[in-house]
């Protein structure tokens, strides 16, 4: 520890004789110390950049600044008076991302200038400074009022700067961080900001680090883009200009730029202008909630934010704000898309969009922040997404079913007008008010059914469920219920909650009173049995049948093991009688959102307006009787059962069980551990309900595609059952066993028959080394497997595997010795230098057809 | 667990991580364009988040087990670049190899390379905390912070120890040479 000690003091001392005489103090005669750190100092000094930067470029993540960058930074480098070629530096403007900016005055053309001094290493780095060149002449190019002009790319007595024209005002970060924002100036610098993106857009040139830091407000209101292009990681990390003193809780200078980045941009792909765009909607969602969409306490779980969860909900900034208007939340969501084709097309097109919203906002009011209580923004609370609207199929529908309800004289364009919520209705069934929601357009109907309690209004209150349900509007027309004695529907006395029966009278009730012959029924949770049971019992009525998070049974049983056991029911129903009020069950229903204050509180309210706590109560003492597994082999139409692998709620198994039972039902496994749809990954679950339905996209299409198949079959245990468990469970024991082996090499598809497995690689190694793990894991369990693996070109769809490999495939799993593979050399060829080693197999014992083949096995 | 089993557990993330990391990169050499630079450290996140999302149940308990697996990968994959390039006739390109080396700082020779990796190994005997710091943030990549947040130490600390292997690690490279 001492040569350390001396020498991590000796390097805050400059070198000279003084750091000479401490060292030599300090090693208090010991020559072999001296010595060492002597020369561990003299390497200090002479190593220059060596080992500074990492070998590899970073550019999603940012890096940290080691301590003598810091320090050189402390001070301007350029003192006032400094002469720059025709330049003479006036003022020290701040330390930023790109370097530092001084004011400067150009003597040549008598102006104020601003002047960028480059680091020593961006300087350094030839690559990035001809991308510098090319960018700022593209953006030099573009002649548009909102976009900074570089007038010259300079170098002069080894320093390396750019000068551009100098902006008298303050960057969006210090507005942010200094004066609250009315929505007007919000939507009018967005706007600007688009123009001034659009602009460059259309020369090709994508700015990639758009953030408040590069806007500038000047102060006559001109907003003013910077930094076209110039995006690079390392230096954005530092610590800005007029620091972000509202994020310093979220890992302060790291949360800064990553937080911007469009999910393509975080994983390394190409951007394009849709990029850009995504950045857009995060500096709009952050002027107006002060926070940002995405954000993770540390830089990965800001990236894991930004690539698969869903946008934090959209809080005003400050306690008595109204809420931000339905039309700018839509338009920020879509900005916000994870796919650049979800995004808008243009960035011409968020501005017009933004344009209107800023038409409609009312005149009076809001000048002194959007939040002032005298706006009359409360009219435009609540979201219609009706994103393409058939006029006339909405209006016929809408004269159909009005009478009942206050048509929308209120507003003068009630037709198509974006900003009025679906209307809630009501229609009777039995002598039950039933509340439903009609919404959305598209040549079929759905009747979105969720489970336990729901209330029709509160659905939209939450940003990511209006952008669901959004997004199920746009290919279809979707009809939405309260069940009886919850949300809105006509409470009823507990005794008189209904049976799936009941509720399935509810369904056609409502479908009638919207004139719906035929609908897809689509249920989530609890939601699923009652649809599934509708498909079965009115097979005219229905198009198609969706579960989504859902189940067949909800009580363990000896033949249903992954139902709930008694003891943790009634752990819940305590649950529920001792906390209904809060946000009960948020654990295990929203997992990626439970320390979302606000989405717990919408949920709390959104119980709580859904159901009385007596009622709740009853509710989920019902749902645990349901168990309609006798009923899903009559269901006749196409079904899509959609699980996500680590549902918290109900167990994978439950969706497949139902996806197994339901005749040729498609099931579809998502990553994730949310039960609520619209919490996580919801667009993968909206775009496969979309595809599924319009089947245009995924019609069970065939694709022919070179893949590494194995093929595994389990053969009758081996061993004597020592533990007592039954067969099954073992087999299925074994078999999520198999699950997890292949998805740690990523399987591509994996399908299970009877005692036999497909999967298929994208490598031939990946595919060797998941079967080595599934024999060892054989081995563990007693159980007695053998594979085959070759590869090929395969048929493939979304739920089958198929062709010659497939099957060549399955005779080498036939003939393998057990515990071992047969591999054919076409996978043995392509894997040479992995380490893997094989041991030729004999012909001779092979059926004919494999005689032609050379085969290995592997060392046992 | 055995120290066996650990074996086994790091032997399979190291092998799971490898082979994602140069499947991945080898991926993407298909869709580059020109002039692009590929982003191991994106590469690095994307394997994270692909194996995270695979698999419920991990072999390995924490993101810093698995960066400090995906450094050492990378500093495999590049060294093994650099031997093989050094070892090889100029014109014969080996394509897999190619996009690895996209996104590395091109004043870094092969020499260099290996000769820091040779030094690297001398100094894991030495100081194996500190060398496995610098892996951490040389090949993997990683900030000063995800070193904190991995090793658990302070920001002064990390530094400190990246301050000292350097001029170690310098110094020994160029003993050699003298």
């Amino acid at each position: 520890m001492k040569r350390e000690e001396i020498f991590h003091a000796a390097t805050e001392i400059p070198p000279g004789a003084e750091r000479d005489r401490f060292v030599v103090e300090s090693c208090g005669g010991n020559a072999d110390l001296l010595k060492e750190v002597e020369s561990l100092l003299k390497s200090h000094d002479t190593a220059g950049d060596f080992l500074d930067e990492p070998i590899i470029e970073l550019s999603s993540e940012p890096t940290s600044i080691s301590p003598s960058s810091f320090s050189s930074r402390a001070a301007p480098r350029l003192a006032k008076g400094t002469e720059l070629g025709r330049y003479r530096v006036d003022d020290h403007l701040g330390s930023g991302g790109m370097g530092e900016v001084y004011l400067a005055r150009d003597h040549q053309l008598n102006r104020d200038v601003a002047i960028k001094v480059l680091s020593p290493s961006q300087a350094a780095d030839q690559t990035w400074l001809r991308r510098l060149h090319r960018e700022a002449r593209a953006a030099g190019a573009v002649n548009h009022p909102g976009i900074l002009t570089i007038y010259e790319i300079g170098s002069c007595d080894g320093i390396d700067f750019i000068v551009s024209e100098f902006v008298d005002g303050q960057n969006l970060r210090h507005l942010l961080n200094h004066s609250p924002m009315s929505l007007r100036q919000v939507l009018d610098v967005s706007q600007q900001v688009s123009s001034a993106l659009q602009a460059a857009h259309s020369t090709g040139v994508v700015h990639r680090d758009l953030k408040p830091e590069n806007v500038m407000v000047r102060t006559d209101g001109l907003v003013k883009v910077l930094d076209f292009g110039l995006a690079r990681a390392p230096e954005s990390a530092l610590p800005v200009a007029g620091g972000s003193q509202l994020l310093p809780s979220i890992s302060g200078l790291i949360a800064g730029t990553l937080s911007y980045m469009s999910p393509e941009q975080a994983r390394g792909l190409r951007v394009d202008h849709r990029s850009d765009l995504f950045s857009l909607g995060t500096l709009l969602f952050e002027m107006l909630t002060r926070r940002l969409p995405f954000c993770g306490r540390t830089p990965s779980d800001t990236l894991v934010a930004i690539l698969e969860h869903s946008p934090a909900s959209m809080v005003p900034a400050s306690e008595g704000l109204q809420q931000v208007p339905h039309r700018l939340q839509s338009l920020i969501l879509k900005l916000l898309a994870k796919e650049p084709e979800h995004r808008f097309a243009r960035a011409a097109d968020v501005e017009l969009e933004l344009k209107a919203i800023r038409d409609e906002l009312p005149l009076v009011g809001l000048e002194g922040g959007f939040g002032d209580h005298n706006s009359s923004l409360s009219h435009r609370q609540q979201p219609v997404f009706r994103p393409e609207p058939t006029p006339k199929i909405a209006e016929a529908r809408t004269d159909r079913v009005s009478s009942a309800a206050p048509a929308g004289a209120a507003q003068p364009s009630s037709g198509n007008d974006l900003t009025r919520p679906p209307d809630v209705r009501y229609c009777l069934s039995s002598d039950i008010n039933i509340a439903y929601q009609v919404f959305g357009s598209g040549d079929i109907d759905i009747v979105f059914v969720m489970g336990w309690v729901s209330h029709l209004e509160w659905f939209w209150k939450d940003p990511s469920f209006a952008m669901f349900l959004r997004e199920l509007g746009r290919f279809a027309r979707v009809i939405l219920f309260d069940k009886r004695g919850t949300g809105l529907s006509d409470r009823v006395p507990v005794h008189q909650l209904p049976t799936l029966e009941q509720r399935m009278d509810d369904v056609r009730a409502v479908m009638e009173a919207v004139d719906s012959q035929r609908a897809v029924l689509c249920g989530v949770s609890e939601g699923g049995p009652l649809c599934a049971m509708f498909a079965a019992t009115y097979p005219e009525k229905t198009i198609a049948l969706i579960m989504i998070g859902s189940y067949a049974r909800r009580l363990w049983a000896e033949d249903y093991p992954w139902g709930v056991r008694e003891e943790h029911r009634a752990h819940f129903l305590d649950e529920i009688r001792r906390n209904w009020g809060g946000p009960v069950g948020i654990e295990d229903r929203a997992p990626s959102r439970v320390d979302d204050e606000a989405f717990r509180e919408w949920w709390a309210t959104y119980l709580r307006m859904g159901a009385s706590p007596g009622a709740a109560l009853a509710l989920t003492q019902m749902n645990a009787q349901i168990d309609i597994r006798p009923l899903l082999p009559l269901i006749k139409v196409p079904t899509l059962v959609i699980h996500r692998t680590a549902d918290r709620c109900l167990k994978v198994e439950e969706g497949r069980y139902l996806a197994e039972h339901i005749p040729g039902a498609e099931f579809c496994e998502l990553p994730g551990e949310d039960h609520l749809p619209f919490v996580g990954n919801q667009q993968e679950i909206t775009q496969k309900i979309g595809s599924f339905l319009t089947g245009s996209l995924h019609m069970p299409h065939i694709e022919r595609v070179l893949a590494t198949v194995l093929c595994g079959r389990l053969l009758q245990q081996r061993l004597p059952d020592k533990t007592g468990e039954n067969s099954s469970e073992l087999l299925q024991r074994f078999c999520s066993a198999i699950r997890e082996e292949c998805q740690l090499f990523r399987v591509s598809r994996l399908v299970f028959s009877g005692d036999a497995f497909l999967a298929t690689f994208d490598g031939p190694s990946r595919a060797i080394r998941a079967a080595l793990g599934i024999v060892r894991t054989a081995h563990r369990h007693g159980f007695g497997f053998s594979g085959g693996i070759h590869l090929g070109e395969c048929d493939v769809s979304e739920s089958s595997i198929g062709g010659v490999t497939v099957q060549i495939a399955q005779q080498l799993a036939e003939a393998a010795p057990i515990q071992n593979l047969l591999i054919s050399a076409a996978v043995t060829d392509l894997v040479a230098g992995s380490g893997l080693q094989f041991i030729p197999w004999s012909r001779e014992t092979l059926p004919d057809s494999l005689r032609h083949i050379r085969l290995f096995t592997v060392p046992r | 667990m055995s120290d066996h089993s650990d074996q086994e557990t790091s032997a399979r993330l190291f092998a799971a991580v490898y082979e994602e990391l140069r499947a991945l990169a080898a991926s993407r050499l298909r869709n580059e364009t020109p002039g692009q630079t590929l982003q191991p450290t994106a590469l690095v996140h994307e394997v994270y988040m692909r194996l995270v999302a695979s698999n419920e149940k991990q072999p390995w308990d924490s993101a810093g087990h698995f960066f400090a697996a995906a450094a050492e990968s990378m500093r495999r994959i590049l060294v093994d670049y650099a031997r093989k390039k050094k070892n090889r006739p100029k014109s014969d390109s080996d394509v897999e190899m190619c996009v690895q080396l996209h996104g590395l700082r091109d004043d870094v020779t092969e020499d260099q390379l290996l000769e820091l990796d040779a030094a690297l190994a001398e100094y894991e005997r030495e100081e194996p905390e500190k060398a496995r710091i610098v892996t951490l943030r040389y090949f993997g990549g990683l900030s000063i912070e995800q070193i904190c947040d991995t090793t658990n130490l302070s920001r002064t600390s990390v530094s400190r120890h990246l301050t000292f292997s350097r001029a170690w690690l310098h110094r020994r490279m160029h003993t050699d040479e003298s």
